[in-house]
């Protein structure tokens, strides 16, 4: 908005016109003032103002006059009663009336009635005594149109008309209400039906001495003459002036003075008087108000209530019209704010005047100070006089004339300033242009830089001096999983780190800033990811200077070595296992060879010996020694994956099945087992034996870490190794993997003792309480079923075994697997031949219960007796090789003498080598390693029976 | 530590519990316990015998002089004696006193005002048998003054009684409530020296203590005039149990109307009698001459005296008592569960038709009064 414009705001109305108005509102509010203090009054004073004070005069007139009017016709009334007492009182009146009454009683004894009757009595002297005095009663005081007298029978025996005469009264109140001598007045008004006319009535009885009722009189008078006058004003209460009656329902007893809204006129005894002051008046209020009357006008009104009886009374509204009231007053007003406008209107011209002679010279100073403002520095204000405007107009001309000198000066200053700024301006420009292309040149440089960066495949991060960060490449990002500018300008160490690193990586980087570059040019440390996991990175560093040589921060260049570290543990494992598996095997070879000489010696000299020859129990302790040595070997050449195994499509979900009551027993009841049996097919190419064998040895081991009780769970699922998994976990081929998982709640490891479980005779328990050979069995056979083992344990959380097998697909090996797995007994007798009772008494336990008889012998010869003696029942002899006395290839041989068709199998725990020489398995005879997996067992024992095959 | 908080909740309960107690005692609508007043502790009311006990008021006019001369009424003992019965009359200061030993059983029969009337008609059996007077209640200031200007003035009057009627109708004819006054409760006795002392800036009160207020200082002004009723009733136990009895008392009260209207000297002896009851009862001599009382008796109950059969528009539906009870309803004065039913069905016209009826039988034309 521009001075002008605030100038017209501002200056929107002159100084006279302000003056005009200021005075003009004044004047306007002072005459309104004193209006409303006249009209109203002062609040909280005695003064109430022209309006209340004269309704107060007005209202206790209308009071008065009521208060008149009421006792006027109060009077009327009584006089009234006082005529009516007067008449039936009086002893002479009360005497011609019994007269007339027992001479139409007679008469009507005789039949004569009505006007007939109304004849004959008129010419009893009573009855002119009577209607005599009644017609002096209405001529003497014109308050009555007439008067009646009826009979107890309510005929009218007298009056002063004498058309009523023989007239039946009985029904109507008037004289009905009176009869009864405890009321003696009835007061109340009607409407003639003949002539239209209303009248007021009083009725009351002539009684007898003895307070009996003789007759009634009824004396009538009109309204038209006597209560019509009653409500007249005369000049007491103005033009509007009015006096309404209504009786006890409001209706009214005289004509209105104006017509209703809708013009007619109301009628008496039927209009209902609905306006305020005839209700209050009707139900016996008596007061003063202001409300509107029957025709809504606003009036002054007076209440009054005049008792006629208990249950008759009349109201009576004595009012008159607001505007009649207040009408000197308005004229008052008027008068008073005519004057006070004509007096403002002269005042207003004065101060015109007075105002425009003031504003004059302050107008032409205005007028040239505007003109000055438009640029027009000589103009000069008109000085007026001496006075106080006079003074002003000098100084403004002062002002002026220095305003004047101001500008030139100032035009001057410009004009050179411009000149030079037109210098600056050409060489800002020719600057501006150059460094523009520094820009360009440096900005391609910096985009080339960046483009750099981003492809290069390691992490490169520059850090400030205050260890910020100040770049990230792409390839940091991405392996951090951060957008750039959630990691540019934080802490590089306390934000990107896990705490255990922060240390090391800020010495590292304090040497770096401290110079010395070369001891810490690589360095390896953790970074922390987004979401959360730890990536380890191989750092190349170095640091990097400012424009003034000082050294600004690090420029490090890392690598993700993460996989690759940890794929080379694993390799550093697998190679640490297949040397033991190789020197342990080499040693199982050897000491078997020993073992065979040992065996085949001892074996000579037991043959040698007589019976009862003391050094028989010696050479039976070396062969015994050497079972046990031959059990060491074996386990020896599991773990080297130089056992004889037998592979067969196996469904790992049936194996773990049909394991799950043997496990029961062998975990004991302290340790809950669950097995989760996945819903897929797990078809394996394995020796099921073999895999049972795996399945214990995993068991008894968890079994031996929850000494105190636990969880043991047997989870089998099917894993898909894609070729990310199979390069990270050392897996030789991808594909689809059967998992058994043993799971429990024991002790856990740490990492040495889990670096370390598989080797042989490597042990955490107790001196005699395990052979270390467990978990290498278990190693050695999933290796030589191309399987692989991880294991996951943490102290005192427990321990997972996760071993997969590489799954078949053929279906009929799923077929014949479905067949095979589902261990079966049998009924057909068995002799069991077994030097050790506790393994002896397991397999006949073992086999009854799945069916089969036993029969029972300690030894050779033994065994070659009980065949003997039922060799039309045993369809099987079950024969440890090494037995005292006699051998069980002896004992074979002896049978087969008589029994050609015999079928044997054979155990040991002796080893396959071991065995070999003892030509067993060449022979094609069956055999077993001890110990023997019961299941294994049973699916070889019905194999056998189930054979055609005549054993060599 | 800070009491502060504790004290102040403790010191602002127990106000509040101390006014609340002390509103509640003395809300003047709520009937205190009379029994221990010095004046009704002394009456005996013979609990148990075949005694009717009848509750008037001397003090007020014209019903004073009713009463006393039903009092002095042999006809109405030897009646009553003949049927094993005795009467004994008892005086109180104002009909809410009177109605307090009515709902208790201690009084059989009275006259009271419309107010106290309808007030016990609402809660408590009564018979409301005939009209008793018909005069007016009278709003008086020292100063001129429509009715809504006692907008927030304060106003005396006795609580419960016609005089609080004639107000509660009064402002409802300017358009305000009691809440829109300063009420200010004093005995009818008291109001006059209230106004003249500033304490109040108007009252309304009944006949005769109008008169005498306007008597003793010709500057008051009557605001406003209100038509009011005063009743001859009946306990309802009483009525119903012992309807002979009921039709006698109303015999004597119709007889005694008859006898103040027969002559003058009657009159002024009933007015006599009135004036001893109330010297006897508050030991004040009125203020009034016999002749002024007299005066105010004839306007009040003279004129009525032609029928004391009350006027069937008195509790018509919509009728002023009607409108009244509605009145005294939406202001809390009456009970919300009350309603004007049972008011209605307490109006009964048979017991003094039935007196009316049979002058002879009654002896309504005989008299007997003792001193």
């Amino acid at each position: 908005m521009d001075i002008k414009e605030n100038r017209k705001k501002r200056l929107s109305l002159s100084l006279r016109a302000k003056m005009l108005l200021y005075f003009g509102i004044a004047f306007a509010a002072a005459i309104a003032i004193n209006e409303a203090i006249i009209l109203y009054g002062i609040p909280f004073t005695d003064y109430h103002g022209a309006y209340r004070t004269e309704q107060a005069r007005i209202l206790q007139s209308l009071s008065d006059f009521a208060d008149s009017k009421k006792t006027e016709l109060q009077g009327w009334l009584d006089d009234r009663s006082a005529d009516t007492k007067n008449l039936t009182g009086s002893g002479i009146f009360k005497a011609q009336v019994s007269e007339l009454c027992s001479f139409a009683k007679k008469a009507g004894g005789t039949g004569i009635r009505g006007k007939k009757l109304a004849s004959v009595l008129q010419k009893e002297k009573a009855f002119r005594a009577v209607q005599q005095k009644l017609s002096v009663l209405t001529q003497s005081y014109s308050a009555y149109e007439k008067i009646q007298v009826a009979g107890k029978n309510g005929m009218v025996i007298v009056s002063t008309e004498t058309e009523d005469l023989g007239m039946d009264v009985s029904e109507s109140l008037k004289f009905r209400k009176v009869l009864n001598p405890v009321i003696d007045e009835f007061v109340d008004m009607e409407k003639n039906e003949k002539n239209n006319k209303l009248y007021l009535f009083i009725s009351s009885s002539i009684n007898d001495s003895g307070g009996k009722p003789l007759a009634v009189v009824i004396m009538y008078s009109k309204a038209d003459s006597i209560i019509e006058p009653m409500p007249y004003t005369g000049s007491a209460l103005g033009k509007t002036g009015e006096v309404v009656l209504v009786n006890q329902d409001s209706k009214i007893l005289t004509s209105l003075k104006y017509p209703l809204p809708d013009g007619s006129f109301a009628k008496p005894l039927e209009y209902i008087n609905p306006a305020k002051p005839a209700r209050l008046s009707a139900s016996g209020i008596e007061g003063v108000l202001a409300a509107n009357d029957y025709r809504g006008k606003r009036v002054l009104a007076a209440t009054r209530y005049i008792r006629i009886t208990s249950e008759i009374g009349w109201g009576m509204v004595v009012k008159i019209d607001e505007t009649e009231v207040f009408a000197p007053i308005r004229q008052a007003v008027f008068f008073n704010l005519t004057t006070g406008v004509v007096i403002c209107g002269i005042m207003l011209l004065v101060i015109y005047f007075i105002a425009s002679n003031l504003s004059a010279p302050l107008k032409s100073l205005s007028i040239s100070a505007r003109r000055i403002e438009e640029g027009d520095f000589d103009e000069r204000a008109h000085i007026s006089g001496g006075d106080e405007v006079g003074m002003l107009a000098e100084s403004f001309n002062s002002m002026a004339e220095r305003i004047q000198n101001w500008h030139r000066d100032l035009e001057a200053r410009v004009r050179l300033r411009t000149e030079q700024l037109n210098v600056l301006n050409e060489e800002l420009s020719k600057e501006i242009a150059e460094r523009r292309l520094v820009e360009e040149a440096l900005k391609r440089e910096k985009e080339t830089a960046q483009k750099y960066l981003d492809i290069a495949r390691v992490m490169i991060v520059v850090i400030n001096a205050d260890q910020t960060v100040a770049l990230i490449n792409k390839s940091g990002c991405e392996t951090m999983g951060y957008q750039e500018e959630e990691i540019s300008g934080k802490n590089w160490f306390y934000n990107f780190l896990p705490e255990e690193e922060i240390a090391g990586a800020k010495k590292v980087f304090g040497q770096l800033i401290s110079g010395h570059a070369e001891p810490v040019e690589y360095y390896e440390n953790r970074i922390l990811t987004k979401d959360g996991r730890e990536r380890l990175i191989a750092w190349h560093n170095a640091y990097f200077t400012d424009s003034s040589g000082r050294i600004a921060g690090t420029i490090s260049s890392g690598e993700d070595i993460t996989e690759t570290r940890i794929l080379e543990e694993q390799l550093r494992q697998s190679q640490k296992m297949e040397s033991i598996g190789q020197l342990a095997g080499g040693v199982a070879h050897d000491f078997n060879n020993i073992l065979t000489a040992i065996i085949g010696y001892a074996n000579l000299m037991r043959m040698k010996l007589r019976g009862d020859d003391p050094l028989v129990s010696y050479v039976d302790e070396i062969l015994s020694s050497s079972e046990s040595a031959a059990n060491l070997t074996r386990g020896l050449l599991a773990f080297s994956r130089k056992q004889i195994i037998d592979p067969q499509p196996v469904n790992l979900n049936d194996l773990v099945r049909g394991l799950e009551k043997l496990l029961r027993r062998i975990i004991g009841e302290d340790i809950e087992l669950e097995t989760f049996i996945c819903d897929d097919e797990l078809p394996l190419m394995a020796d099921k034996a073999q895999l049972e064998q795996v399945i214990m040895n995993l068991c008894a081991n968890a079994r031996d870490s929850m000494p105190e009780g636990g969880l043991l769970t047997i989870e089998t699922s099917l894993f898909n190794a894609d070729e990310s998994y199979a390069r990270s976990h050392l897996f030789e081929a991808t594909g689809t993997y059967a998992v058994l998982s043993v799971s429990d709640t024991g002790a856990g490891m740490d990492e040495n003792t889990k670096e370390r479980i598989f080797e042989p005779f490597f042990t955490t328990k107790d001196i005699g309480r395990g052979t270390g050979l467990g978990l290498s069995i278990v190693h050695g056979t999933v290796k030589q079923h191309n399987g692989y083992i991880n294991v996951y344990s943490e102290p005192g959380k427990g321990t997972n075994f996760r071993i997969y097998f590489p799954v078949i697909k053929s279906e009929t090996a799923l077929k014949n697997m479905e067949v095979e797995l589902l261990p079966q007994g049998g009924t057909e007798t068995i002799l069991v031949a077994e030097d050790k009772a506790d393994v002896k008494k397991m397999i006949k336990t073992f086999l009854e219960e799945f069916g089969y008889e036993v029969l029972e012998a300690d030894n050779g010869e033994e065994a070659v007796r009980i065949y003997a003696e039922n060799r039309e029942k045993i369809k099987l002899a079950l024969l440890d090789v090494i037995m005292p006395k006699m051998n069980g290839r002896e004992a074979y041989e002896e049978i087969k003498k008589t029994a050609p068709d015999v079928k044997a199998l054979f155990m040991s725990g002796y080893s396959a080598d071991i065995i070999n020489r003892k030509g067993i398995v060449e022979n094609g005879l069956e055999f077993m390693s001890k110990p023997v997996p019961p299941y294994a067992l049973l699916r070889r024992i019905r194999h056998i029976l189930d054979s055609e095959r005549r054993q060599p | 530590m800070r009491p502060f908080p504790l004290t102040c909740c403790i010191i602002a309960i127990a106000v509040f519990c101390l006014a609340k107690a002390g509103l509640a005692e003395s809300n003047p609508l709520r009937s205190p316990d009379l029994t221990k007043h010095p004046l009704y502790s002394t009456y005996d009311f013979g609990k148990g015998s075949k005694i009717v006990n009848f509750g008037v008021q001397p003090i007020a006019v014209p019903i004073g002089l009713i009463g006393e001369v039903m009092k002095r009424d042999r006809i109405l003992k030897r009646a009553l004696k003949e049927r094993g019965w005795d009467i004994r009359f008892h005086a109180f200061l104002k009909g809410s006193d009177l109605n307090f030993f009515v709902r208790r059983g201690s009084i059989d029969g009275a006259m009271a005002g419309d107010m106290p009337v309808i007030m016990t008609a609402s809660s408590f059996d009564i018979v409301i048998a005939a009209l008793a007077k018909q005069g007016f209640i009278s709003i008086i200031s020292s100063k001129h003054m429509q009715v809504e200007e006692l907008k927030n003035k304060r106003i005396g009057f006795p609580a419960g009684t016609t005089a609080h009627y004639g107000l509660l109708l009064a402002l409802l004819s300017g358009g305000l409530k009691e809440s829109d006054i300063i009420p200010v409760h004093l005995e009818v006795n008291e109001l006059y020296s209230a106004l003249e002392q500033g304490r109040i800036d108007a009252f309304s009160a009944w006949e005769p203590f109008v008169t005498a207020a306007l008597f003793k200082n010709k500057d008051l002004t009557v605001i406003q005039r209100v038509l009011s009723s005063s009743y001859f009733y009946f306990s309802g136990a009483f009525a119903k149990k012992n309807p002979e009895a009921a039709e006698l008392i109303a015999a004597s009260f119709v007889r005694s109307l008859q006898w103040i209207k027969n002559k003058e000297k009657n009159l002024l002896r009933a007015a006599r009698w009135a004036v001893n009851a109330r010297e006897n009862m508050t030991e004040k001599t009125p203020e009034l001459s016999l002749e002024r009382i007299a005066a105010i008796t004839k306007e009040d109950l003279l004129k009525i005296a032609s029928s004391p059969v009350i006027p069937k528009r008195d509790y018509a539906v919509n009728g002023f008592l009607h409108r009244l009870f509605d009145s005294l309803q939406k202001q809390g004065i009456i009970a919300q569960n009350a309603n004007w039913g049972k008011v209605f069905k307490s109006f009964d016209r048979e017991i003094i038709e039935k007196v009316l009826a049979d002058p002879v039988k009654y002896r309504l034309l005989d008299f007997d009064y003792g001193h």
